[in-house]
């Protein structure tokens, strides 16, 4: 089983993508974060297989993260999970070293397909 | 640069889009039908219409955020508490009537909702004008709708004395639950805006 980290601001957010990935055999999620700051402590504590990662949060945003879990361990894998979809925002998280991006409001199988996709690759 | 009738029509066109854009987001996160009715968009008065809002007594929560990048502004989404249970079911796929009490995750569906409404909104404005327009995470507020709509033009009342206010209400279908939407716009980014599409239109 793959190891899930959840960082996002909104609980219910959380909860919907807990309840999402337990629908699989392929994951379990190891812990959750509510802001970028408290993504990279739980990183490195946890050192999950793969990371959803929200884009706008308090303390430290989901670019910020990214790039910073990145710093840590090169091969980290992040998944960004946001509601803005423009442009420069895409290229901001594929630079911050995102292994891929899902828009929300998102579908249950998009998310799995998605994070077994980063994983395989 | 003056605000005119002209400029409000057009700004209202660009709206209507923007927010139509949101309500069909806003329909795939409860996994419902919603419709969106734009109720106004002008230039009001920040005394009458704060007078208007605190006239109603209904205890909603609200979430507020503010919009930065080519456009700046802030939005507030506010629903009555006993729609907000609704909306939390819808949004965890629950049955409903399943969300008794308002709580942390009530909370945390509205502060999501506003999330994807404000974001539907800077996406459609931000492919419109090749720009970002990016919200800031948002504040949830529970109080009276008099009280939450105060915060919401706090800084802009004490400035000016009147506001560009953009009005919608959202109805989910099968449930009778209204929610509103305001959208505050920066007068000076704005008309930034309203000159570039002043210019497009003559070019064309």
């Amino acid at each position: 089983m793959k190891k899930v980290l959840i960082v996002d601001d909104a609980s219910v957010v959380r909860l919907l993508i807990k309840k999402i990935l337990k629908q699989s055999d392929d994951f379990t999620i190891i812990g959750e974060a509510t802001n970028g700051k408290d993504a990279l402590i739980k990183y490195k504590e946890l050192r999950p297989d793969v990371v959803t990662m929200d884009m706008i949060m308090p303390e430290a945003d989901g670019i910020q993260a990214t790039k910073d879990i990145l710093a840590f361990d090169e091969d980290a894998k992040v998944v960004i999970i946001s509601s803005i979809d423009q442009k420069e925002m895409l290229i901001q998280a594929i630079n911050a070293g995102a292994s891929s991006y899902i828009v929300k409001p998102f579908e249950s199988d998009r998310v799995i397909s998605t994070l077994n996709e980063v994983l395989n690759n | 640069m003056q605000i005119t009738k002209e400029h409000i029509k057009m700004l209202d066109i660009i709206i209507k889009i923007s927010i139509d854009n949101a309500s069909r987001a806003f329909s795939k996160a409860i996994k419902h039908g919603a419709l969106i009715e734009l109720a106004r968009t002008e230039l009001v008065d920040v005394s009458e219409i704060t007078e208007e809002m605190n006239n109603d007594f209904r205890e909603m929560a609200g979430a507020m955020l503010q919009l930065n990048g080519a456009l700046k502004g802030k939005l507030l989404f506010m629903i009555p508490f006993d729609g907000a249970l609704v909306l939390q079911d819808y949004y965890m796929c629950s049955p409903q009537g399943t969300s008794t009490e308002f709580n942390e995750y009530t909370e945390a569906t509205v502060q999501e909702i506003g999330n994807i409404l404000a974001s539907s909104i800077g996406n459609s404005l931000a492919s419109d004008f090749g720009s970002t327009v990016l919200p800031t995470p948002p504040q949830i507020i529970c109080d009276f709708a008099g009280t939450i709509f105060s915060s919401l033009i706090l800084e802009e009342g004490m400035i000016q004395d009147k506001i560009l206010l953009i009005e919608a209400k959202f109805k989910i279908y099968h449930s009778e639950i209204d929610s509103y939407f305001f959208l505050l716009l920066d007068i000076d980014t704005m008309e930034e805006l309203l000159s570039k599409l002043e210019q497009s239109t003559r070019g064309t």
